[in-house]
């Protein structure tokens, strides 16, 4: 993978520098991310209705994409939302994987993050002001993955990652978009409730349970709850 | 959220409903093979039973309730049907049965005959029929020991049925000898009582005379009161009825005293002996008894049958019996004018003049206290024996007729229940007969092996649709839009289809 590294332009301070992925052919692309591989497709145009419904919900910012239990579509959703709301050419959008258990966000795009979103968290305790460094993956969509392989921890400091939210959002981003763990089974959520606009619920058609769904529900800040996205329904 | 639905809506989660219930095909098809297989077991190891029945007629013979006799027959069909099913149900009848033919040795062996019994009573079924038919059946695994046992159990019935209106018929009639011999003891007291009372009052003799045959000793009481009325009448004709109850019957033993001073110079009127005559009277019914039965027995058997034999020896009995009572009435009557012949004339002539003086006396002081209009105190007087004596005289003699009375009817039923007797020991009261005899079944009774198949087939097949279904209408997960809409947490803001089979989101 050839890199460049590049100051994102019109920022007032260099808080990011990009990396440049390869494009890749349409059928190397991960099959989770509809919006590249087909996007002419009704699957593509129903992540655009949901662009559309959220910006009716009151335009959320910063939305985190969870689920009640694991394997219910939060990646798959998160990506494929990033990608739509980068479809507007004025929109930068930034994907950051909070899900330190089970990252995938990296296979989904297809690089190899050199810098791991983990790391910078660590890195950003110490040194606030460093820039961080994304991926580009498209020309406003940038990601902040983390590297897989590492062995799986939860996010316990929930500071740190709220003032790196908010220093991500300074430097230039329309919308924050986090994949995060499940929500039954850990608190990672809880933690990043408090800096977002809106939780988005993924739920997997004949996998979610309506249980799993109300426990979920439970856990979250009812207010932040944007809505449900049903796949493979 | 929450939108009211129209038709199609509800249409469509009918066929939603049946779509997730195909989901659970595998699920259903396991219900089914489990059915099925249970099914073939079933059928496979299915007992074939088989049933036998036959048909038994109640007949009447000898009605016993034109007999008069006890309640032997006549019962209603139903009332006879749930009697003779208890004779068959009978535990020692069926354990004897069970025992005859080694019925259900599994369960004497294991649990005993109690419940040998019990399983039994579930095969045998006693149906009442139209008429005075009934159904006796029993079911079995063998074809030959149903045959068998069913014409044992009708065998049983019939003959217990007889052994019980046999012994029936016997009880009644023992009890009606018990009771004739104490009411002809309680009889014989009472006309004792009366003859000791005759003895004493020999004037009272003639209304017995006079009412001889007649039985009633009020029907004797009146007869005298009217010759006591007229002579009343004549003696009373210039000074009116006393209305004295005590002169009236002082009148009555005056016109006692002149009757039988008059029998004294007339002709001699026979004192018979009570008891004697009871005899005779005995003696009459058990001749006209034994030639109702003699004719009885000879209208069924010829003249050599046993019956009619011994009923002819029971009138021959009777005839003698008969003869000899008659003797000695004859010979009673011959000897009572020798003792009438002893009447003292001169005490009857004394007392007569006692008892005139004592009526004059009466009616004379009767006729003061009516002209000084005073209060009408009867005092105590010496002829109040004579009140007293008429009311002894009218008790014993009511007493005599009603226990002669008694005596009769018993006899009436004592003669019945010997014929009812007579007639359900020699079989003819009511008979049962076996119209259609136990036959043996060629084929097992339903339901057969293929119909048990088909039924558990039918049935796993039921179950495993309700299974699918079940499973389908209790099934927890989200499927679509209308999963997500009523749970009410959250509106819905996407559903993304379903990827073709080649690609996976996940």
């Amino acid at each position: 993978m050839s890199e460049e590294l590049r100051i994102l332009p019109g920022l007032d301070a260099p808080v990011a520098r990009v990396v440049a992925m390869p494009h890749s052919l349409p059928s190397q692309i991960d099959a989770r991310l509809v919006m590249v591989r087909e996007p002419d497709s009704q699957r593509a145009a129903s992540f655009r209705v949901l662009r559309h419904r959220m910006s009716a919900q009151g335009d959320p910012h910063v939305v985190v994409v969870s689920s009640a239990i694991a394997n219910e579509g939060k990646t798959t959703c998160a990506a494929n939302l990033a990608v739509a709301l980068s479809e507007d050419a004025r929109a930068r959008v930034l994907l950051v994987e909070a899900n330190r258990r089970h990252p995938s966000l990296a296979e989904v795009f297809g690089f190899f993050p050199e810098r791991c979103f983990a790391e910078q968290l660590e890195s950003h305790r110490q040194k606030p002001d460093d820039p961080w460094t994304v991926v580009g993956v498209a020309q406003t969509l940038h990601v902040l993955a983390v590297r897989s392989g590492d062995p799986p921890r939860p996010l316990t400091n929930g500071a740190t990652f709220q003032t790196s939210i908010e220093s991500l959002k300074r430097s230039g981003y329309d919308y924050i978009i986090i994949d995060t763990p499940p929500v039954l089974g850990s608190a990672d959520v809880n933690l990043v409730e408090d800096v977002a606009d809106g939780v988005l619920l993924a739920t997997w058609s004949g996998l979610t349970t309506s249980r799993s769904l109300r426990l979920a529900a439970e856990q979250i800040e009812p207010t932040k709850i944007l809505g449900f996205a049903l796949l493979n329904g | 959220m929450t939108e009211e639905r129209t038709p199609r809506d509800h249409l469509d989660r009918i066929l939603t409903l049946l779509r997730r219930a195909a989901g659970f095909r595998l699920q259903a098809g396991l219900v089914l093979v489990i059915g099925v297989a249970a099914s073939m077991f079933v059928a496979l190891t299915w007992k074939r039973i088989y049933r036998s029945e036959t048909l038994i007629l109640y007949r009447e013979g000898i009605s016993s309730a034109n007999l008069g006799g006890a309640d032997l027959g006549g019962d209603p069909a139903r009332k006879l049907g749930l009697r003779l099913k208890e004779m068959v149900l009978s535990r020692s009848r069926l354990q004897q049965i069970i025992e005859e033919f080694k019925l259900y040795p599994e369960i004497v062996d294991d649990r005993g005959w109690v419940d040998a019994v019990d399983e039994m009573r579930l095969h045998i079924a006693f149906r009442v029929k139209d008429g005075d038919t009934f159904g006796l059946s029993f079911e079995a695994d063998n074809p030959d020991r149903v045959q068998k046992v069913t014409a044992k159990l009708a065998d049983v019935l019939i003959l217990e049925n007889s052994r019980t209106r046999t012994e029936q018929a016997e009880e009644t009639r023992e009890f009606l000898d018990r009771e004739k011999k104490r009411n002809d003891e309680e009889l014989k007291a009472k006309e004792t009582n009366l003859a000791t009372f005759l003895a004493k009052h020999p004037e009272f003799a003639r209304e017995t005379g006079q009412s001889a045959g007649g039985g009633g000793g009020g029907q004797a009481g009146s007869a005298i009161r009217a010759v006591g009325r007229s002579a009343a009448a004549a003696a009373a004709a210039g000074s009116g009825n006393s209305g004295d109850a005590t002169v009236n019957a002082l009148e009555r033993e005056a016109a006692r005293i002149q009757a039988r001073l008059a029998v004294g110079n007339t002709h001699k009127t026979p004192l018979l002996d009570p008891r004697m005559q009871q005899q005779r009277t005995e003696a009459e019914s058990e001749f006209a008894a034994s030639q109702r039965d003699l004719g009885d027995k000879m209208s069924q058997f010829t003249e050599q049958h046993p019956d009619v034999k011994a009923a002819k020896l029971r009138v021959e009995l009777a005839r003698t019996r008969l003869k000899r009572a008659n003797e000695a009435l004859l010979s009673e009557t011959a000897r009572v004018p020798e003792e009438s012949s002893n009447i003292d004339r001169e005490a009857l002539e004394s007392a007569l003049q006692k008892v005139n003086a004592e009526i004059s006396s009466r009616k004379r002081k009767k006729r003061s206290e009516d002209g000084e209009a005073a209060p009408a105190v009867a005092a105590p007087s010496s002829s109040d024996w004579i009140v007293e004596l008429e009311t002894e005289w009218n008790r014993l003699n009511r007493e005599v007729g009603e226990t002669r009375e008694k005596h009769q009817q018993l006899e009436d039923k004592q003669f019945k229940a010997s014929l009812v007797e007579s007639a359900a020991s020699a079989g003819r009261d009511a008979q049962m007969q076996i119209v259609d005899e136990a036959f043996r079944p060629t084929h097992p009774g339903k339901p057969g092996r293929s119909t048990i198949a088909g039924a558990g087939l039918a049935i796993s097949f039921f179950l495993s649709i309700l299974m699918a279904l079940s499973c389908a209408f209790f099934d927890d997960r989200i499927h679509d839009r209308v999963d997500l809409e009523q749970l009410e947490i959250a509106p819905l803001l996407s559903v993304v289809a379903k990827p073709s089979k080649k690609e996976s989101l996940v």
